[in-house]
């Protein structure tokens, strides 16, 4: 149990460092956050004609509201501490490499739904907007990706780790 | 600011020109490489200087600027005849009012403005120009999709019914459209279309015209314009600035949205997950993770 608290911990910061660093900000981190705004922007005008993306901003022409998707608002954070949490976690790779897309992509979807909901409660009322990106969106966010975490926990092999943990020398990969 | 659009297609022609004299008999001629490395340096310091975005100064704040030397009523002229949505951002004009029939401002009323604004509207004006002396083409009148660039037309341009420019680019890209830059140039776009594509922003889009005014109707448009006469719109979705030497006049504004509006105080940020949030999280799973180890590892 240390070692997997261990390694979640040391997967956890070099995971984030590497999110910082120049290269990997301008090749993952700010053509998704572009794309999120976009993909956000192409959901809405299904329904509504009235909204246009430039940027990391979405804004509506109705009436001007913007919200603008910057660093921290496009659900890498979330979806980093769940991957660092996988990849600790003594499991087979296959299923570390099948939870980890399966955690990306709920983490990712509900975050559009939430840049999206946002972006309509902002419109109807600014202090319903602040409760629910500060307190509303974080718990679910939060929850969502607890979900996922305990429903990959259930579908992994009952000896997946069992021999590592009883034998804390086995040549076994963590 | 630059697009790197342009700079892309320069050095690759160039590279091409290397790649096809590499191919060439007596390819390693010294003489010869020097001028390609030549062509490749002026090729680069061509870019360098492509398309750079005027310093709007202080009025970089306003969506609707009328700048009458001599200010008169009618300077800023706004009316909503039912179906306007209104102007979202500052106004400004040199005189001590503006004439507003109808339309809703989101955003403060700034009359007269200070005398800096006005200086700054004239010195962008001059310096787009001489900013961006060389033109990558002619500012089309049929749909097209445009990279980023400066588009030049001679003499006045007209953006007719149906047409639609879709400027396509990333969020750093410019455009400049310069309108009669053999003297005169009004820019008129009736029932036409100018938007963005991809993630490119229309406060990147900088038109200007020549001792003329610019007039838009029915029309979807982005950019900010930076008039050497009037600016008029009538029933037209405008995301950037409009700014006119004398008089800026709106009708049934369907909104026209400033940039300032759209970056800054307009545009809430949404983080996912605050620094406490984060901690959480990988608290719970962290724990949840425990929970799971001492459950089997206490199965039989």
């Amino acid at each position: 149990m240390a070692r997997f608290f261990t390694l979640f911990v040391v997967i956890l910061l070099a995971l984030f460092a590497v999110e910082l660093t120049p290269p990997a900000q301008s090749a993952v981190v700010i053509p998704w956050t572009d794309a999120l705004a976009l993909i956000s922007a192409r959901l809405v005008t299904v329904f509504d004609p009235h909204v246009v993306a430039f940027g990391q901003t979405l804004q509506s022409t109705r009436n001007g509201f913007a919200i603008s998707i910057e660093a921290g608002c496009n659900g890498i954070e979330a979806a980093l501490i769940l991957i660092a949490a996988m990849l600790a976690f003594p499991a087979p790779w296959k299923h570390r490499a099948l939870g980890i897309l399966a955690g990306l992509a709920a983490v990712q979807a509900l975050n559009i739904v939430r840049v999206v909901s946002l972006f309509y409660i902002g419109q109807w009322n600014l202090e319903a907007f602040e409760w629910a990106h500060l307190y509303l969106w974080q718990a679910l966010i939060m929850l969502d990706a607890l979900i996922v975490w305990l429903l990959w926990i259930r579908t992994l092999p009952s000896a997946a780790y069992r021999p590592a943990e009883a034998e804390p020398r086995s040549s076994r990969a963590p | 600011m630059s697009s790197s659009g342009a700079c892309k297609s320069e050095s690759q022609r160039a590279k091409r020109h290397v790649a096809e004299a590499d191919r060439r008999p007596g390819r390693g001629h010294p003489v010869a490489r020097a001028v390609l490395a030549f062509a490749t340096f002026a090729s680069a310091s061509i870019c360098a200087w492509a398309q750079v975005a005027p310093n709007l100064g202080t009025t970089a704040a306003f969506t609707v600027l009328g700048r009458n030397s001599i200010p008169t009523i009618g300077t800023v002229t706004c009316t909503d005849t039912g179906p306007g949505i209104g102007i979202v951002g500052q106004v400004g004009t040199t005189f001590n009012a503006i004439t507003n029939t109808g339309c809703a401002i989101t955003g403060p009323i700034v009359a007269p403005v200070a005398a800096g604004v006005a200086s700054d509207f004239d010195a962008a004006v001059a310096n787009i120009d001489l900013q961006n002396p060389l033109c990558t083409g002619a500012i089309p009148i049929v749909t097209t999709t445009l990279t980023p660039g400066v588009y030049c037309s001679a003499a006045a341009t007209t953006i007719g019914a149906g047409v639609t420019l879709t400027l396509q680019g990333n969020a750093t890209d410019v455009w400049i459209f310069r309108v009669g830059t053999g003297g005169l140039g009004a820019l008129t776009l009736t029932n036409a279309n100018v938007v963005m594509g991809g993630s490119a922003s229309p406060c990147n889009v900088y038109w200007k015209t020549t001792a003329a005014g610019m007039t838009a109707t029915d029309s979807t448009f982005v950019g900010t314009v930076l008039s050497d006469a009037a600016a008029t719109m009538t029933r037209t979705n405008w995301i950037g600035r409009m700014m006119a030497r004398t008089d800026a006049t709106l009708t049934d504004p369907l909104p026209i949205t400033g940039c300032a509006a759209a970056a800054a105080a307009g545009a809430a940020s949404a983080p996912t997950l605050s620094e406490w949030a984060m901690v959480m999280l990988a608290g719970l799973l962290a724990i949840a993770g425990f929970a799971a180890m001492r459950r089997r590892t206490m199965r039989p």
